[in-house]
């Protein structure tokens, strides 16, 4: 069943042509990567789908709902959460913090409850916390324990990553879309992003994901999409699509193929 | 009806003291993206420093030089007192507090603005002085415009004056070093540091010359309107400061628009509507048009990019 | 589920260092390990760890549990007001007005509450309001409205009633204003909402002839800059428990207690009730949401923050606050006048939760505490040349550090102080009077033995003014040894207008000094006092 069904969307950026008339579905429990030389428009298909920037033209459906016109935060609390590509992590909140905000789309307890501090509150406070210590413990051991208190701008740089994706997950989504979750890792890290987007899947999440090192495309997606000025040039597997002629053009502008399945 | 050409004439000679203090705060904030609030205190004290020059000058017996002369010798003064007392602002009053959260030199610079005024009110004096109404330029010089128009010499004063300094600017900025390397600070202040340009040089020049256009402004309201006052520059910094953001924050062509149309607005309500309110105008067309355009009239708002 | 185990190779420091899962800290004595994980987090703590004398007395109080801390400032709150009015006390602090204590630890209280209402705006949720004390104007002027003389024959409705329709109206203006400003950001957030503060403070200044159409005549909404008088004081009086019950009076310790006392208690009563509030809404979700919108509030709203939601909240909350301040302050003094809502007052606000620490609730009470006793103390002249003369040394022995130039810079500025008095008496006899118009005690008179006095002490004070700051520019700008002459002349310039001017005009020198350490505490401590750094990514 197809969770998110995007129909000719396109976008402008004053005089610039960002995205150009794309259409896609993506089903239920799959991994899509969208692959693209910079300035394809990558990201900015990530901005259209969560609400950021509202798109000129076209259609986005997301569980059979369009949601073109609603408040990012809105869009989020119907399940579809993101990463971005620069980390925007909170950083001066603690790590346990930075989750538990996230948790936010899901709680109900008002003003009432909370200057009383009804039972109610603090049932859903103490959910909210196991919640967020849940995302956290995905990650192994690196974000548990007295890290819980530490402030975010302590953490590594693929601590910072795994926290974004943690507090992602706070939000409950059903899809999860990563903007480049492997930017700037080393090969063992690599590894473990792409076996971790795997375990994602493997919870129950649907996820798209942008990605430059082939790698990870390759080791994990299910379907690949590779976009060229904001235009989709191929669908398909890996295989296919890194061996068609317009995606090697767009990234080498040689008919060479440099690519080998990894 | 019969009021307009002279409604409009007040206008653009308000219009032009707001502008010349717009040009400073837009100056400063496009460069350090600082409000700085203590800028309409020196146009105050520009005006005083063309008043002492004033006394000076011309004592009991008349004048002592010219008259064009001595006005040339007033906007010196103010102008390099100006500069002087901008540079010192800056020195003390911001350069120290460039890493402290924004709020600082928000605080800082209403703090300066008030122990200006009140250290002007002690000084010298808390009652308003006056340049003399008739001493500088006769009441009845004027030009006439045809029928029963006529544009007194000093409102000329005050718009050819304007329009001289805008063209000065407008040649710094575009033509010369120090304009150049002004406008790399302003568009990202790290990479022009990186490209050898001294900021904390430029940022003083920034400050020597909105202040110094300042300066002029006060000698100008002190030669037009005759009374000067410690709180002037309050009000007139405010609606100053107001015009540059309603032109865009950080532009210089917005900067003079804004304060045209403030100044313009501000005369028509005086005449049209209430004088009580005139005041007040300025601060509701401010809401009016960040309204309507965030950014203000020829300003851009900061894209954040994701 | 189960916890993923840790994928790398095992860590030959984790047998030695403190243990993840546990949380267990490294052993004590250890030397010092790069790389190891939880001691090199802790790294920023131990440099913000604070030693010395404060620091160990900051140390000690964070060990008792909060609850007897709350218990312990409450304690002295409470008994302040009782001590204070004793006559031991009051000789001591030289104070001839029993109430006066405590009319300014009333004061303390009231602003205690606006600073916290503002610390919601600014310091939790991050936005910039600098027309804050609209709000606190607008809520005195609306009880003025409802509970006085003004509107008609006067329709005085009772304090129980007014009180919160004011509160709840208010909140609703700052809820308006917030869903226009919410538009914008950071600066531009600031200068509308500066813009509404000066609109407010003109217009009540200047309403005094309205005309409605449907009237005959012009109304006086405001009287103008002279306020409204008679306002309905919230009746504190009775010290019968039946006289309590049947009016609706608040029953306060009986009627030794003065009326100032009792809107003391009335306050901290007050303090108490918005501290828990305020207290409660930021450790929620609402406190985390309005965190995550000040640190990036794009990623809060992807985050499924409703952070225009929120910013209204915290506009609506911090005005709902002022508005309570606002409006029993009003009661309490009986009038409302406008000069209460400049832009000064704005600034005392503001630099009280700067000073106290954005977004440390402690902090801004701290804050409030000394911006309300500080321009108290700066009336009398033996504190405020004390602290002027205190302060300069301070300064220059943390510019020039304990060192021979500094021994230099003093002795040499002092020794040239006394051959320029020498000299002038030998060559100009009666120029000098030595006899300036700040009495004082001691350190007055030994500084005017020591400076030249001219006849016209007053001239020669404003000059002195204007060329001291020039020194004191001189002295920053020069580079090479010249300067410690310039600071030489800077002092002497300095002293000069503090006894013959600055002294006398105490008004002026109380700005000058609230404005003066202010700026000076946000160069070396940016955070405030209680706030903490924050790492900021633009």
């Amino acid at each position: 069943m197809a969770i998110l069904n995007v129909d000719r969307l396109s976008k402008h950026f004053g005089g610039l042509l960002v995205v150009n008339d794309l259409s896609f579905e993506l089903n239920e429990g799959e991994i899509l990567s969208i692959i693209g030389p910079n300035g394809a428009g990558k990201t900015t298909v990530l901005n259209l789908l969560t609400g950021i920037n509202p798109p000129d033209s076209g259609d986005i459906h997301f569980q059979g709902q369009s949601i073109v016109g609603l408040q990012p935060h809105q869009i989020t609390k119907l399940g579809m959460a993101r990463t971005f590509q620069t980390l925007r992590l909170f950083l001066n909140m603690s790590i346990i913090e930075n989750v538990m905000s996230a948790a936010y789309p899901h709680t109900k307890k008002g003003l009432f409850d909370i200057i009383f501090r009804t039972s109610g509150w603090r049932k859903e406070e103490a959910q909210i916390r196991a919640l967020a210590q849940e995302s956290l413990s995905f990650f192994g051991e690196r974000l548990v324990g007295y890290r819980f208190d530490q402030p975010a701008y302590s953490l590594s740089y693929a601590n910072r990553r795994r926290l974004e994706i943690a507090r992602a997950m706070a939000t409950k989504p059903k899809l999860l879309l990563l903007d480049e979750p492997a930017a700037g890792m080393n090969p063992k890290e690599t590894l473990e992003i792409t076996e971790l987007i795997g375990q994602l899947r493997d919870k129950g999440y649907t996820i798209l994901f942008i990605e430059h090192d082939m790698n990870v495309v390759s080791g994990i997606s299910d379907r690949v999409i590779a976009l060229d000025y904001g235009q989709k040039i191929a669908e398909g597997s890996y295989q296919e699509v890194v061996e068609n002629e317009r995606v090697i053009e767009a990234y080498l502008g040689r008919k060479q193929s440099v690519w080998t399945k990894a | 009806m019969d009021q307009l050409p002279q409604t409009i004439i007040n206008g653009l000679t308000l219009g032009s003291v707001y502008a010349l203090i717009a040009l400073g705060y837009s100056m400063v904030y496009g460069i350090l993206k600082l409000l700085n609030f203590a800028h309409g205190d020196v146009y105050m004290i520009g005006a005083y420093i063309g008043y002492a020059v004033l006394v000076v000058l011309v004592p009991s017996t008349g004048p002592l030089l010219p008259i064009p002369i001595i006005i040339l010798v007033m906007f010196l003064f103010a102008m390099v007192g100006c500069s002087i007392l901008g540079v010192a602002i800056e020195r003390f009053a911001y350069r120290p507090l460039r890493n402290a959260p924004r709020i600082a030199p928000l605080i800082s610079a209403l703090w300066v603005s008030f122990v200006l005024q009140n250290l002007i009110q002690l000084t010298i004096s808390p009652r308003p002085l006056s340049y003399g109404s008739g001493t500088l330029i006769p009441v009845n010089s004027g030009i006439n415009l045809g029928g029963d128009l006529r544009i007194h010499t000093a409102r000329v004063l005050v718009i050819g004056t304007t329009i001289v300094m805008m063209i000065a600017l407008t040649y710094f900025i575009r033509s010369t070093k120090w304009g150049r390397a002004m406008r790399a600070v302003a568009m990202d202040i790290d990479a022009a540091a990186m490209m050898g340009v001294d900021v904390n040089r430029v940022i003083v020049v920034t400050f020597i010359v909105g202040s110094a256009l300042a300066g002029v402004a006060g000698v100008l309201v002190g030669i037009v309107f005759f009374s000067i006052q410690h709180t002037m520059g309050f009000l007139a910094g405010l609606k100053g400061f107001t015009a540059s953001v309603v032109g865009g924050i950080g532009s210089i062509p917005g900067a003079v628009a804004g304060g045209l149309l403030i100044g313009m607005a501000e005369a028509f309500a005086s005449v049209y509507i209430s004088v009580t309110f005139k005041d007040a105008v300025a601060f509701l067309v401010l809401v009016i048009v960040l309204l309507i355009r965030p950014g203000g009239l020829l300003g851009r708002l900061l894209v954040q990019k994701v | 589920m189960s916890v993923e185990k840790n994928t790398q190779p095992t860590n030959p420091e984790s047998e030695s260092s403190g243990d993840p899962r546990t949380g267990a800290s490294p052993r004590a004595g250890d030397s010092p390990r790069i790389g190891v994980d939880e001691w090199v987090a802790q790294a920023d703590e131990r440099k913000q760890a604070r030693s010395g004398f404060w620091g160990t007395i900051a140390n000690r109080w964070e060990t008792i549990p909060v609850f007897w801390r709350i218990g312990f400032v409450a304690f002295i709150l409470i008994l302040a007001p009782i001590v204070t009015n004793t006559t031991p006390v009051l000789s001591l602090l030289d104070i001839s007005n029993n109430d006066f204590m405590v009319r300014v630890g009333a004061t303390f209280l009231a602003f205690s509450i606006l600073a916290i209402g503002l610390n919601v705006v600014v310091g939790y949720a991050g936005l910039l309001d600098l027309g804050y004390v609209a709000f606190f104007g607008l809520a005195s002027y609306g009880y003025a409205y409802l509970s006085s003389d003004f509107i008609g024959a006067g329709v005085h409705v009772p304090y129980f009633i007014s009180i919160p329709v004011v509160v709840a109206f208010t909140a609703l203006v700052g809820y308006l204003l917030g869903s226009l400003a919410i538009r914008l950001y950071g600066d531009y957030l600031a200068i509308v909402t500066l813009g509404f503060g000066l609109l407010f403070f003109q217009l009540a200044q200047t309403l005094t002839r309205v005309r409605f159409f449907w009237l005959e005549r012009p109304v006086d909404l405001t009287r103008g800059p002279n306020g409204i008088n008679n306002l309905d004081a919230i009746p504190l009086i009775t010290s019968r428990i039946e006289e309590s019950i049947a009016y609706g009076y608040i029953y306060l310790f009986g009627s030794t207690f003065t009326p100032t006392i009792k809107y003391y208690f009335l306050f901290l009563i007050m303090l108490g009730l918005v501290v828990l509030v305020v207290h409660h809404m930021n450790q929620s979700r609402l406190g985390r949401g309005w965190r995550a919108m000040r640190e990036d509030d794009l990623a809060a709203e992807v985050m499924g923050i409703p952070v225009r939601h929120l910013k209204l909240m915290a506009f609506a909350t911090g005005a709902g606050i002022a508005a309570l301040a606002g409006a029993t302050f009003a009661a309490w003094q009986g009038n409302v006048v406008p000069i209460r809502y400049n832009v000064l007052a704005l600034i005392n606000l503001y630099a009280m939760v700067v000073l106290g620490g954005l977004g440390s609730l402690p902090g801004v009470i701290i804050g409030a505490f000394i911006y309300t006793l500080l321009p108290e103390i700066l009336r009398n002249v033996v504190y405020a040349t004390t602290l002027f003369y205190v302060g300069g040394l301070i300064g220059l022995v943390a510019w020039l550090e304990p060192s021979k130039r500094l021994v230099m810079v003093l002795g040499g500025t002092f020794l040239a102080g006394l051959l320029l008095k020498f000299l002038v008496n030998l060559l100009w006899p009666g120029f000098d009077t030595g006899v300036a118009p700040t009495e004082g005690f001691f350190l007055n008179q030994w500084a005017q033995s020591w400076l030249i006095i001219p006849a016209n002490f007053t001239t020669a004070g404003n000059l002195a003014i204007g060329a001291g700051i020039a020194a004191l520019l001189a002295t920053v700008s020069i580079k090479n040894w010249w300067r410690y002459v310039f600071l030489g002349l800077t002092i002497y310039l300095f002293g000069f207008a503090w006894e013959t001017r600055l002294a006398v005009e105490p008004s002026v020198t109380r700005i000058l000094v609230v404005g003066a350490s202010l700026v000076v505490l946000m160069i070396t401590r940016p955070q405030g006092l209680l706030g903490k750094l924050r790492v900021e990514i633009l």
